[in-house]
């Protein structure tokens, strides 16, 4: 063989081999982020992370961490294909929605053996989410940020008109109906398959607390209900009631053309979790005339249950520092940690004990502590399916369906329960 | 002996250019062929998020088109690109007969008709998604401020489509713009001359001489067109997510939804070998058009 072939063919191997890159460093702990860890941002979530890769670094003495950022929706996929090529990081951050898949998925380490460790009362502090949990029982997942979901709304337009916040699905509508002036709408939510998350868990909420329940035992769907027609039926006179209440145009609509919405003081309320309400009141310059309040329910005195979601860290199986990545979730969940968190972000503490910190009680702490007493008072008693985003797009297209009068409610409920059983193979 | 030396010398310089080739056919193999192949054998596999389980035939192809609306998604998608090419392809070529004359900073206008195109697709889509608003958009803006009503096309399942055409009809024609242009260039200048004076009539100069001499270009722009038309998921994705009540949720949509949202990888193979089909009928039928008009 000549000898140019020859060296031709080893040149091409060693750029190959060089492509692949050093092996990464045992003593680094690796985790993957939708934010940067950056305690000099501006961006608040950024300076947290910033604060909890500090903490765990000051905590575990000669480990570094290497943070791999990438765009949120794309977490959870990546962890499946990283799982499946056994090239996994160390640590994941996750959104509550896709725990359940990655637990179905088997792309997680158990965390409850570590979290049995704990004494009692250390585990008793921490809030604990049905979404981090396999249906069988077992954590898998840990947050390290929560928020809850209720109605934001512009106070000063309420005032102005001598009203109260709505605390029955009757009084909403009222005030949507009656309340927008000068092109302004009622309620900004949107069912749009593109983004219908959040309108997709009021309705989960709202059925849930209406007593109906969402799933059978075995999984399937029950979607087909007195109580989700009676919703339903809410939901499609008020986009019908001749008005600008909850116009079609914003009710088949996305999440983020909502909040454009609201951000432009084109809305009275709003469908969104706690840790907006700090940037909402920073864009439209409103300060405290936004607030929030529960989402309401038929009763006055029973609002809707409140939806408690969280950013988690997961450990993938296979990785390779597991007690490091273990020190990690645990420095992040740590009750110190958590106070100063809520203090620079606002985030709602995931250890019951870091409220007994005095700033908790101050004006600026409003905002959790509204969220706090919601999913104290109200807890939301539902296990999440498998897969969320196939519960949410069938909502999607029902909604589309009901709210364009192409089916009637009942109808539309029956073909969801149908069309979702499908396509989860029950 | 003697005669060997020549005939391995001869042997090596035709096999020379085929070992410069095959590198770069290796690697269009790689990330063409291979899964292409992963994509077919999927398709008749069930699968367990991305482990492959056991062979089921035909099943996922009938799951998709019988009960998972792939039939309806094909029509939604044929409608998108047939009703594209008919806005793209005049506007296209229209175009480039304006730009392929003696006009003043013809440079400048080349240049700023093929911005839509260098644009991706998100950030049409979200330009478009803001232009559409009916509460927020400009469009919304100026048409009420006349008195008339806009309540945003993108919610409104009849004119959903008709919406997304005219955006993809904006991405696209610089495509179809530029080849022609550049075919128009190459028309010889006496040629045209003679067609004055055959000809006096514009429109006959353009159907009789012009048109012939560019056809085949068009015909290359418009398989491209077709295949980038119907391959296209992000502006949908952003712009209406396959709603409302599915009247945008072309096929491509659904390899995407069922395949990274819902991890249905099955049926997401099944629907990209369906496009995959139909993007060789597509081709096939335009090759077949071009043979034709050399015969």
């Amino acid at each position: 063989m000549p000898a140019r072939f020859l060296a031709s063919l080893l040149a091409a191997c060693a750029v190959g081999a060089a492509a692949y890159g050093p092996a990464a460093d045992a003593e680094t702990l690796q985790v993957w982020s939708y934010l940067r860890a950056d305690t000099a941002s501006k961006d608040v979530k950024e300076r947290a992370v910033g604060e909890i890769v500090q903490a765990f670094k000051a905590a575990s003495p000669g480990m570094d961490v290497a943070v791999t950022v990438m765009p949120w929706q794309q977490l959870s996929p990546s962890l499946l294909r990283a799982s499946k090529s056994g090239q996994v990081p160390d640590v994941v951050m996750l959104f509550s929605p896709s725990v359940q898949m990655q637990i179905a998925a088997g792309t997680l380490s158990p965390l409850q053996p570590h979290i049995d460790k704990w004494p009692q009362d250390v585990r008793a502090d921490l809030v604990h989410l049905s979404q981090n949990m396999a249906p069988k029982g077992g954590t898998y997942a840990v947050p390290w940020q929560l928020r809850v979901s209720g109605l934001m709304y512009r106070d000063d337009i309420l005032k102005a008109a001598g009203k109260e916040p709505p605390r029955t699905l009757d009084e909403l509508a009222a005030l949507a109906k009656s309340l927008p002036k000068d092109g302004n709408v009622g309620l900004a939510m949107g069912f749009s398959p593109e983004a219908p998350s959040v309108a997709a868990g009021w309705f989960l909420t709202t059925v849930v607390g209406s007593g109906a329940k969402v799933f059978n035992d075995d999984g399937s769907a029950a979607f087909d209900s007195p109580q989700a027609e009676r919703v339903a039926k809410w939901a499609r006179d008020l986009v019908h009631s001749g008005n600008d209440a909850w116009p079609l145009n914003v009710a088949l609509q996305g999440q983020e053309q909502a909040y454009s919405l609201f951000n432009a003081k084109r809305s009275v309320f709003f469908a969104m979790s706690s840790d907006r309400l700090d940037n909402v009141r920073l864009k439209t310059q409103l300060g405290n005339d936004i607030k929030m309040v529960r989402y309401p329910g038929w009763d006055k005195d029973k609002p809707s249950p409140a939806l408690v979601q969280a950013w988690n860290f997961v450990i993938p199986k296979g990785a390779r520092n597991e007690a490091a990545a273990w020190k990690f979730i645990e420095v992040s969940a740590s009750s110190d940690l958590q106070t100063k968190l809520a203090k620079l972000a606002g985030f709602v503490p995931v250890r019951r004990s870091s409220l007994k910190d005095p700033w908790f009680q101050s004006p600026e702490a409003q905002n959790i502590d509204w969220a706090v007493d919601y999913a104290a008072s109200h807890p939301l008693e539902f296990q999440f399916p498998e897969n969320t985003e196939t519960l949410y797009d069938v909502w999607a297209k029902m909604f589309g369906q009901i709210l364009t009068d192409k089916m009637p409610p009942r109808e539309a409920l029956k073909a969801a329960e149908a069309e979702y059983n499908r396509r989860t193979g029950h | 002996m003697r005669a060997s030396k020549p005939a391995a010398a001869s042997g090596r310089r035709r096999a020379q250019p085929y070992l410069f080739f095959y590198p770069a056919f290796l690697l269009v193999a790689a990330v063409s062929f291979v899964p292409l192949f992963y994509a077919l054998r999927q398709s008749v596999y069930s699968a367990d998020y991305l482990t492959t389980g056991g062979f089921v035939g035909l099943s996922n192809y009938t799951e998709l088109l019988l009960h998972g609306g792939g039939l309806a998604a094909i029509g939604v998608s044929l409608t998108f690109v047939v009703g594209s090419l008919l806005l793209t392809v005049p506007l296209g070529v229209g175009l480039a007969l304006l730009l392929n004359r003696p006009i003043r900073f013809s440079t400048f206008f080349r240049t700023v008709l093929l911005l839509p195109w260098i644009i991706s697709q998100l950030v049409t889509g979200l330009l478009w998604l803001w232009l559409y608003d009916g509460r927020l958009g400009p469009v919304a803006d100026a048409v009420q401020g006349l008195g008339l009503s806009f309540s945003g096309p993108l919610t409104d399942p009849d004119w959903a489509l008709p919406s997304l055409i005219l955006t993809n009809t904006w991405h696209s024609y610089p495509l179809v713009m530029i080849f022609t242009l550049a075919a128009l260039q190459t028309i010889p200048r006496e040629t045209l001359e003679a067609a004055r004076i055959d000809a006096p009539s514009a429109w006959r100069r353009f159907r009789h001489v012009t048109l012939p001499l560019i056809r085949n270009t068009v015909l290359v722009a418009l398989v491209l067109s077709t295949l980038h038309t119907f391959n296209t998921v992000t502006t949908v994705l952003v712009m209406t997510g396959g709603g409302p009540v599915g009247a945008t949720e072309v096929l491509a949509l659904k390899v995407f939804k069922e395949g990274f949202q819902f991890y249905r990888m099955e049926i997401a193979a099944a629907a990209a070998v369906v496009i995959f089909a139909l993007n060789i009928v597509f081709t096939l039928a335009y090759i077949r058009v071009l043979r034709s008009e050399r015969t």
